[in-house]
């Protein structure tokens, strides 16, 4: 059976509505009107051991929810949601002793004291063996290199320092998995790029099962071979990263170094070509994005040719943010 | 449990370390508020002799052992409380349930206001100003009501502060009427049952049992009884009372931790 297998889960909310007009407030106490706001509305997926699967939707699709379901802190209104062989809300205290989970907005950790102090006293929250802490501590010391700032409260540190104290508080106690709630947000690209480098290797050498939401596309191409879509609570697209790519990566980009010297006609009428979807100039520099099902990279190169002296050019793939905006875009009945 | 109850507690002392200075200005702040309390009360008996047929001295009974029981919670219990609502707003409570322990246990450990032994002692003080001042003819049952008494009382303040953090599940703040119930209740305790009004006497005696928990103690202890014909031997039932009001609130707090809906990230 698969590590974390989700079914038809389902979460709504009932949020109380203001009412309008005089003595509202009062009438509120006495009678309260609800509105049930569907968070998660169904979804599905299997996650095996070992794997690494990004989590990812707009804003509002659910990702929070569903992390904080598969984490045991909400109870789903429907569904189910077996994490290891167990229903995280409730068998909440054994199944929270294997995971780890790092929120990145908010931390774990004890802000006034220094962040050894954290570590120690999840040590005994856990009942780790002072062997196995210890080991683990000194690894995560090396390879999120914590050393320079253990003493420090963890109040003054900064957001990237933050960041990988609380990646190492997570994995302490060795959890089978590991939930990561937008892991890199606000840090800059050094600090990006650590944490990424981190997640492989723990994902890689050590067998942890990686679960993260992300809004970097940085994050899911480093990290992500596997990627669940969602988007109003329902689940959009699941698959292999590459596929993605192929199936709503329709567009290319060609850019193109004009020949500073060259004879140039008006290049408006490239605009006009068969599967070109836009044009821009900028000096020198011109960028075509075109439709691969509907021409080929060697038509419009040979179209570019025929009008102008090209210099030098380059064949841009997709960006992720172009693929997902697609498929964002995409009316649901076409998925 | 116990140990990890005093590292979590030490954590939390230990921060609070970090600011000293406010720490001791609390302190001393929390002392002299009380103190207060306490010159009110004798500032009454300037005016009056008795209320309720009660000396200063009795009545100083009354108050120490309403005070301590209080302030016993006020130092452990505090978790319940303001922070609590600070936890609910910034939806600090996930973390609570990302670990291995109980949530009673670990709202329990969460914190912990060395500032508030100012009213213990206060307390403490109060009620050996009043026993030095009467004659006791002291037995082994008197004191064990004595120490039941304070223990019942705190026990019944911790529900209340319990039912007030459960109530933020739905609310996210705690209402002001526990407030009334909390400290009402303290003022309340701290003068003799029978002067109030028979629907406050119902109320605390059986809603909310504070009333049961200090008042039938202290009549055994001053061999009194009362004039509505409460009977002395609900001393004794204070206990169990005080253990059936907590073990019904931690049952309301377990229904609202399922009931908990996070907050958007």
């Amino acid at each position: 059976m698969a590590l974390i297998d989700v079914e038809h889960l389902r979460k709504s909310f009932s949020i109380a509505i203001r009412q309008e007009g005089r003595l509202a407030a009062l009438r509120s106490l006495v009678r309260r009107t609800y509105r049930e706001v569907v968070a998660v509305d169904d979804v599905s997926f299997a996650v095996e051991a070992g794997e690494m699967v990004g989590y990812l939707g707009p804003n509002g699709a659910g990702k929070s929810t569903t992390m904080k379901m598969l984490t045991g802190i909400l109870v789903p209104s429907g569904g189910r949601i077996l994490v290891d062989g167990r229903d995280p809300h409730r068998q909440r205290t054994e199944h929270v002793r294997r995971i780890g989970v790092v929120f990145g907005q908010r931390t774990q950790l004890w802000w006034d004291l220094p962040t050894i102090e954290s570590f120690e006293l999840l040590r005994h929250i856990y009942q780790i063996p002072y062997e196995r802490w210890r080991s683990n501590l000194t690894r995560f010391c090396d390879l999120l290199e914590l050393q320079p700032f253990l003493a420090t409260p963890v109040r003054q540190l900064s957001l990237g320092q933050r960041m990988r104290a609380d990646l190492a508080a997570a994995l302490l106690h060795d959890p089978a998995i590991l939930f990561l709630d937008e892991p890199t947000i606000g840090l800059d690209v050094v600090a990006r790029e650590r944490i990424r480098a981190f997640l492989t290797q723990i994902n890689r050498e050590h067998g942890v099962t990686v679960i993260l939401t992300t809004h970097d596309l940085g994050d899911i191409e480093r990290l992500c071979q596997r990627v669940v879509l969602i988007d109003h609570g329902c689940v959009i697209y699941d698959g292999a990263l590459a596929a993605l790519r192929e199936r709503y990566g329709r567009e290319r980009a060609l850019v193109v170094d004009l020949d500073p010297g060259g004879m140039h006609r008006p290049l408006d009428g490239l605009r006009q070509l068969a599967g070109v979807v836009a044009l821009e100039q900028e000096g020198v520099r011109l960028r075509l994005v075109f439709d691969r099902h509907e021409t080929t990279a060697a038509k419009v190169i040979a179209a570019v040719a025929e009008q102008t002296l090209v210099r030098d050019l380059t064949v841009e793939e997709p960006p992720i943010e172009g693929i997902v905006r697609a498929i964002y875009e995409a009316p649901r009945a076409g998925l | 449990m116990l140990t990890l109850y005093m590292r979590l507690v030490g954590a939390r002392i230990r921060a609070q370390m970090q600011y000293r200075a406010s720490f001791i200005f609390e302190l001393f702040g929390f002392a002299l508020v009380t103190g207060v309390e306490f010159g009110v009360l004798l500032i009454l008996f300037n005016r009056f002799d008795a209320v309720g047929g009660w000396s200063l001295y009795e009545v100083a009974i009354l108050y120490g052992l309403s005070s301590i029981s209080l302030s016993l919670v006020e130092m452990i219990g505090r978790g319940f409380d303001a922070p609590f609502e600070r936890m609910m707003q910034q939806g600090a409570f996930d973390g609570i349930l990302l670990r291995p322990w109980g949530t009673f246990f670990q709202i329990l450990a969460s914190e912990f206001q060395v500032r508030r032994l100012g009213r213990t002692i206060q307390g403490f003080g109060a009620l050996m100003f009043g026993i030095a001042g009467l004659t006791i003819s002291w037995t082994s049952a008197k004191i064990v009501l004595l120490v039941l008494a304070a223990l019942s009382g705190s026990l019944i303040y911790l529900g209340l502060f319990v039912i007030g953090a459960t109530i933020c599940f739905w609310t996210i703040k705690t209402p002001e009427v526990l407030n009334a119930f909390i400290f009402g209740g303290q003022q309340l305790t701290s003068y003799p049952l029978s002067i109030y009004s028979e629907a406050i006497r119902v109320i605390f005696l059986s809603i909310v049992p504070l009333g049961m928990a200090i008042y039938p103690a202290t009549l055994y202890l001053l061999d009194r009884s009362d004039p509505h014909g409460l009977p002395v031997g609900l001393a004794w039932a204070a206990f169990p009372a005080a253990l059936l009001f907590l073990a019904l609130s931690l049952a309301f707090w377990r229904y609202g931790v399922s009931k908990y809906q996070s907050v958007g990230s």
